[in-house]
């Protein structure tokens, strides 16, 4: 067996990194594999240039708006409803990522390999954000562009649209955080799903009654500041502290889903 | 360097305790490298609890258990680079072919030559009989087909230590022999720890056979010495004529420990428990047949099947919890 065996190159990952690459990979033959990554991607654009389409158009034949406002408009709707749409898509479609693993047992099988199980949980991670940054963002967000130059004849301003793209980048990736880490603390979709989607929809209602400071330490709102940088326009002065606070939640989730995850029991 | 005594599997007071509930008891076990230990007992026993924790699927709740040295928890990655396993119930990703899932897992082991991995696939296919279906989705494989890709996949690394839980459950005969076959193949590289409620099975190719009852180690022996029972050695007669004249002489003798009778038509039918097998084969027979009256219609070593072995013992074990 040693002879047989010695031939071959042993695996040189160590430590946490070890089976990373090969469940990266695993990862995201299902995401980019078999033409799946063209359905998610005309999925994405019906959804998010598909609407700019139907505002662009509904506020032309109103004649109300000079193409300057309705490229405003468009840009808020777009950046608004990019970024709930997206928060939506991540829990929906990364909620049973863990779960169903760990129901199935593939986890378990998985794992009696020689692969960490942090690679599991960063493998899944990785290619989750790449996937969604990839289809539910960049793509969109291109296609805006050509949009912009086809219906007004004039691209966003680069920078300002860049800071509020990656606003929109930091609320994804909360979310997709927020889910995996869900999904590794519960062992059915349920909670999973309800708590995600009941955080980022509670969201329109806790500013109503809780006291500033709540609000801004959560992800809530970065919807509206991605448009307003996008757009130039003036931000509250307190910006940075949601932002600087969505990335300290996305850091803890992905901590506390390693550490609950290197703890699970199969 | 291990040497032929090198243990693989060692625990030292294993347990696991689930939500208040005993799986596994202060297990002692030990496995010697180049062996195939059959590890039996029933329906919650710790079979499946016992092969977790070896694998670092599971943490002990006390105890510890070592593979090749290496602790179980804390070396659990480079122990499992070592060992194939397959599960119970064994589950792969359905989107992927036979060949596909081969390649997966040998790419937690190996990172090149490609064309070398695709051949160790192939002739990894070609072992469990599987050549012809290798490119197939898995979800089309039937249950025995899949368990053949169990053991493919438990030995692609060339492991040194193989673990299968319940490997031949869900096998037709034929699928059962193609296991046996395979795993008495393998032994000549490597040491096979397996579960199995199937007693044939283990007494046609188990070294040593571990038992487990309610979470607890009740018997740990090689094959051989548990199949000799645990009264010793022990031969029956059957006798026509004066079986009573001979249950006494034979009670007399010093290496004669117990003698049992029972009548049936006429004969008597002893069970003599002996301490000197040497002895015994050329004394026994000569002591009953000095009564002319006796004749003896039938002798030999009496042969204990597994079976009856292990549902003595567990039963024993049984029959001690409910006196407790």
């Amino acid at each position: 067996m040693t002879t047989a065996n010695s031939a071959l190159q042993p695996v040189a990952e160590r430590g946490w990194q070890r089976g990373f690459g090969n469940l990266f990979r695993n990862e995201n033959n299902l995401r980019w594999g078999r033409y799946r990554w063209i359905m998610s991607a005309l999925i994405w654009l019906a959804i998010l240039n598909g609407f700019v389409f139907l505002v662009a158009f509904g506020e032309a034949d109103s004649g109300r708006s000079t193409p300057a406002e309705i490229a405003a408009v468009c840009m808020n709707v777009f950046m608004t409803i990019g970024a709930i749409a997206t928060a939506v898509g991540v829990v929906v479609g990364v909620q049973g990522a863990i779960i169903r693993e760990k129901q199935l047992g593939t986890a378990a099988w998985v794992l009696s390999k020689p692969a960490s199980r942090s690679a599991f949980v960063l493998a899944k991670m990785l290619s989750h954000s790449l996937a969604f940054l990839g289809l539910s963002l960049l793509l969109p967000s291109l296609v805006f562009y050509g949009q912009s130059q086809m219906l007004w004849g004039k691209t966003p301003a680069a920078l300002p649209f860049l800071g509020g793209w990656l606003v929109m980048v930091l609320h994804l990736l909360f979310y997709l955080a927020l889910t995996l880490m869900l999904g590794t603390l519960f062992s059915t979709r349920g909670p999973v799903a309800g708590i995600g989607l009941g955080f980022l929809f509670g969201g329109q209602i806790v500013p109503n009654f809780a006291p500033e400071w709540v609000t801004l330490i959560f992800p809530w709102p970065l919807a509206n500041l991605a448009p307003a940088l996008a757009l130039g326009q003036e931000v509250p002065s307190a910006w940075p502290i949601p932002v600087i606070a969505t990335a300290v939640w996305t850091v803890v989730f992905m901590g506390v889903a390693l550490w609950r995850f290197g703890r699970e029991e199969f | 360097m291990q040497t032929e005594n090198t243990l693989v599997i060692q625990t030292h007071g294993l347990t696991k305790i689930y939500k208040g509930a005993n799986a596994l008891q202060n297990l002692d076990l030990q496995v010697p490298q180049n062996t195939i230990c059959g590890f039996l007992g029933p329906h919650g026993a710790g079979k499946s609890t016992t092969i977790k924790l070896l694998l670092g699927l599971t943490r002990p709740t006390k105890g510890k258990a070592e593979v090749f040295g290496l602790d179980s928890v804390r070396d659990s990655v480079s122990i499992r680079q070592r060992v194939g396993y397959l599960a119970q119930d064994p589950r792969y990703y359905d989107h992927m072919t036979a060949r596909e899932t081969l390649r997966f897992t040998a790419h937690f082991f190996y990172s090149g030559p490609r064309q070398m991995i695709e051949d160790r696939i192939k002739e990894t296919l070609e072992l469990v009989g599987l050549a012809d279906k290798a490119d197939r989705p898995i979800k089309g494989l039937s249950g025995g087909e899949r368990q053949r890709l169990g053991i493919a996949q438990a030995q692609i690394n060339y492991p040194d230590l193989i673990i299968l839980d319940e490997p031949a459950a869900s096998l037709d005969p034929m699928g059962r022999r193609d296991v046996l076959e395979v795993m008495e193949r393998l032994r000549k590289h490597t040491t096979i720890f397996y579960s199995t409620h199937i007693l044939d099975d283990v007494q046609r190719v188990s070294d040593t056979v571990v038992i487990m009852n309610h979470g607890q180690l009740v018997a740990h022996a090689p094959i051989a010495e548990l199949m000799a029972g645990k009264d010793g050695v022990v031969y029956s007669l059957t006798v026509k004529g004066d079986g009573q004249a001979a249950q006494t002489r034979l009670a007399q003798q010093p290496w004669v420990t117990s003698v049992t009778a029972g009548s049936s038509n006429g004969a008597t039918a002893l069970q003599v428990s002996v301490t000197d097998e040497h002895t015994a084969e050329s004394q026994l027979l000569r002591l009953v047949l000095a009564d002319a009256d006796a004749t003896v219609t039938e002798f030999g070593r009496k042969k204990h099947n597994l079976e009856e072995i292990f549902l003595d013992i567990v039963e024993g074990d049984k029959a001690n919890d409910n006196r407790k």
